[in-house]
């Protein structure tokens, strides 16, 4: 089951954060997109990721399409993106310290935007109400799904 | 820092042979009679690797009724209060994530809509079908563990407790379907559970002295309390909170319902199917042993492939790694899913779990009477689980997501629709999506592995998560 997750943080507007924000947009393709793609990479679970800037700077995204379970990989995404994980969230409010699992966890779930809709496939989000709507064009085969019929492919 | 012994309940790390095995809920009404039945019961409850009563103390000396204590979150708050503990830095309404969501908010409950979604607790294991019909969720605080030597003994003591809780305005949670009106069974004659398999002997070994010996395993397993890089236990930063839940373990409870006619109608119905394959073993208990990863007697297929050895053998060192297509210990197989013990895991889980697969500290009971054969006589039987760790959801209920999805380890990618599969002796098999058939390689008969349709053979009839504390905080909470 894939499940959309669209993490939104509204970014302070001071002159530090703003600064700040500029800077981890210079770095972003250089060495934070690098980190983040090597952990979603062994991870074999998020199709796909992109971190956007919205408004005027006014809010930061973080979208992807995962599968699995809601709690179940928490930890895993924390402790792999600790860093990058610190340096988004430094940007808004209210910042859980990403060395604490229950911060964390507690953090992410408030900041994840409801998608609009209904699911069609059963998913159900973080609360366990069905889960907004979220399309998908193979019928929600999970990445090592497709990762396993594109590597028999090849091999054919 | 290291962990006491003394100063963790015994319950949790030793092993008691009281044959008789009580589960009381109570219902805090008024919090200071609550404390005053609490001195009276938890005041001398046991700590250490060696408390009277158990296997590690004198074997040959009468056995006096022992008791253990652990308090759901509603429970802990209560007292807490009571002991105007907000002075010491305890303020329950601001702990915020010092504890585990998976404890302390309803939200996140075992019974909430969240963690049934992630559970997949539907059909008969879905909460409405949970405890006693109609009952209120939250209608207790306190689980009292109550072990007897004898009928008599249980008699006598389970009088005594209820008269002082009475009295003590604590309001017990009875379960009328029990002779004795509470979660109760006992320890079967020779360790055999309903389904015929022997338990006990697979042992979680803590290395007190964190040794790192291999086959040891970290005391954090176990223990909140003491936080590190490898395991990020809440609460993670020191302070009142940390010293409040250092000792102490989270206590699941499953109460769970086995569908023995079931079971055996599964065996008999592919006795012919199952014969080609078994060898010189019956083939009937050949299937049993490939679902469970033991024989009935509790001997390790990954120790004896073929048949069951005379005697039974209960080693326990075995692991996984020389047969990672399941030949002889099945992928899907209770204990191996349960325990993966040496298994590669998925990349995420080898970062969730750097010390290894998570592990549980198994205590319980069965309950009801034992059945034979393939006709059900309509009565209540199976297995109150007690599983103890230091983390609910990393812990218990990823392996309860597993016993679900069989989906932690690349090698489930090496067979057809490996990660979809589930617990071969455990699981709602009408899951979505989920592969509900065995997986059972055939070895060197060259076969085709043997599929055969599961069914739902156990079931959830309802889970609770408690907090047992050190011995030391338990002095506290009941206001000594
Ligand atoms: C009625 C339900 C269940 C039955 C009949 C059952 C039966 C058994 C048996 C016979 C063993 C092997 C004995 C041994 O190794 O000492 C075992 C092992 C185990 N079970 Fe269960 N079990 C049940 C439910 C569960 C549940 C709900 C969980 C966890 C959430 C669980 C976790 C384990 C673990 C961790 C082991 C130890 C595996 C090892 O260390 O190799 N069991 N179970």
């Amino acid at each position: 089951m894939t499940h959309p997750l669209t993490l939104t943080l509204k970014i302070k507007q001071d002159p530090e954060t703003l600064a700040a924000l500029n800077d981890l947009k210079e770095n972003f393709a250089e060495h934070i997109q690098p980190k983040i793609e090597e952990a979603l990479r062994k991870s074999k679970l998020v199709h796909f990721a992109r971190v956007v800037v919205i408004g005027d700077n006014e809010y930061i995204q973080v979208i992807t399409e995962y599968d699995g379970d809601h709690f179940e990989y928490t930890e895993f995404f924390r402790d792999a993106l600790t860093p990058i994980f610190a340096k988004i969230f430094s940007l808004a409010d209210g910042v859980p310290d990403v060395d604490n699992p229950a911060e964390f966890f507690e953090f992410s779930k408030n900041a994840n935007v409801r998608t609009l809709g209904l699911s069609t496939d059963g998913a159900t989000d973080m609360h366990g109400n069905q889960a907004g709507w979220l399309f998908s064009a193979y019928n929600h085969a999970e990445v090592r799904d497709i990762l396993g019929a594109l590597q028999r492919d090849a091999a054919e | 820092m290291k962990p006491d012994p003394k100063n963790v309940q015994s319950l949790f790390i030793a092993r008691y042979r009281h044959k008789f095995r009580v589960v009381l809920l109570f219902r805090i009404d008024d919090p200071a009679t609550a404390q005053g039945f609490l001195q009276r019961w938890a005041a001398n409850v046991n700590g250490g690797l060696s408390p009277a009563g158990s296997y590690a103390a004198d074997v040959e000396a009468q056995l006096d009724p022992v008791c253990h204590f652990a308090f759901n979150w509603p429970g802990i708050s209560l007292l807490l209060k009571e002991r105007a503990a907000t002075a010491q830095g305890l303020d329950p309404d601001e702990v915020g994530t010092n504890l585990e969501q998976f404890f302390t908010e309803e939200d996140h409950a075992p019974n909430s809509n969240s963690v049934v979604a992630s559970l997949d607790m539907k059909g008969m294991n879905a909460p409405e079908n949970w405890w006693t019909a109609g009952a209120d969720q939250s209608a207790f605080h306190i689980a009292m563990l109550c072990y007897f030597a004898d009928a008599a003994q249980k008699f006598q003591g389970l009088g005594k407790i209820r008269a002082d809780a009475e009295a003590s305005g604590l309001e017990e949670w009875q379960f009328p379907d029990f002779d004795d009106k509470a979660l109760s069974g006992e320890v079967p004659a020779g360790g055999i559970l309903h389904f015929g398999f022997r338990d006990g002997i697979s042992k979680v070994d803590i290395d007190w002295e964190e040794t790192g010996t291999p086959g040891k395993s970290d005391f954090r397993e176990l223990l909140l309390g003491y936080p590190s890089s490898d395991y990020r236990i809440s609460p993670v930063d020191p302070g009142p909170w940390n010293d409040f839940v250092r000792d102490g373990t989270y206590l699941n409870l499953a109460w769970l319902y086995q569908d023995v006619a079931a079971f055996n109608r599964f065996l008999r119905d592919h006795r012919n199917v199952t014969a080609p394959l078994s060898g010189q073993a019956d083939p009937e208990e050949w299937l049993a042993a490939k679902m469970m990863g033991r024989w009935r007697d509790g001997s390790a297929l990954a120790l004896h492939p073929e048949r069951m050895p005379e005697p039974w053998d209960p080693s326990n060192n075995f692991g996984y790694r020389s047969d990672p297509e399941g030949e002889r210990t099945p992928l899907h197989s209770h204990i191996r899913v349960c325990n993966p013990r040496d298994q590669g895991l998925t990349h995420v889980n080898d970062r969730r779990f750097p010390k290894g697969p998570p592990r549980l500290i198994r205590r319980g009971f069965s309950y009801g009477p034992p059945l034979e054969g393939t006709e059900d006589d309509g009565k209540d039987r199976g297995l109150v689980g007690l599983f103890a760790c230091a983390r609910i959801n990393e812990q218990f209920y990823s392996v309860v997501r597993w016993i679900q999805k069989t989906d932690f380890s690349d090698h489930f990618d090496t067979i057809r629709r490996g990660r979809k599969r589930q617990d071969m002796m455990f699981g709602f098999r009408g899951k979505r999506q989920a592969e509900a058939t065995t997986y059972i390689p055939a070895g060197s008969a060259g076969a085709a592995p043997l599929e055969l349709p599961l069914k739902d053979f156990i079931r959830y009839k309802g889970i609770a998560v408690f907090f047992a504390p050190s011995v030391k905080s338990l002095k506290y909470l009941s206001g000594s």
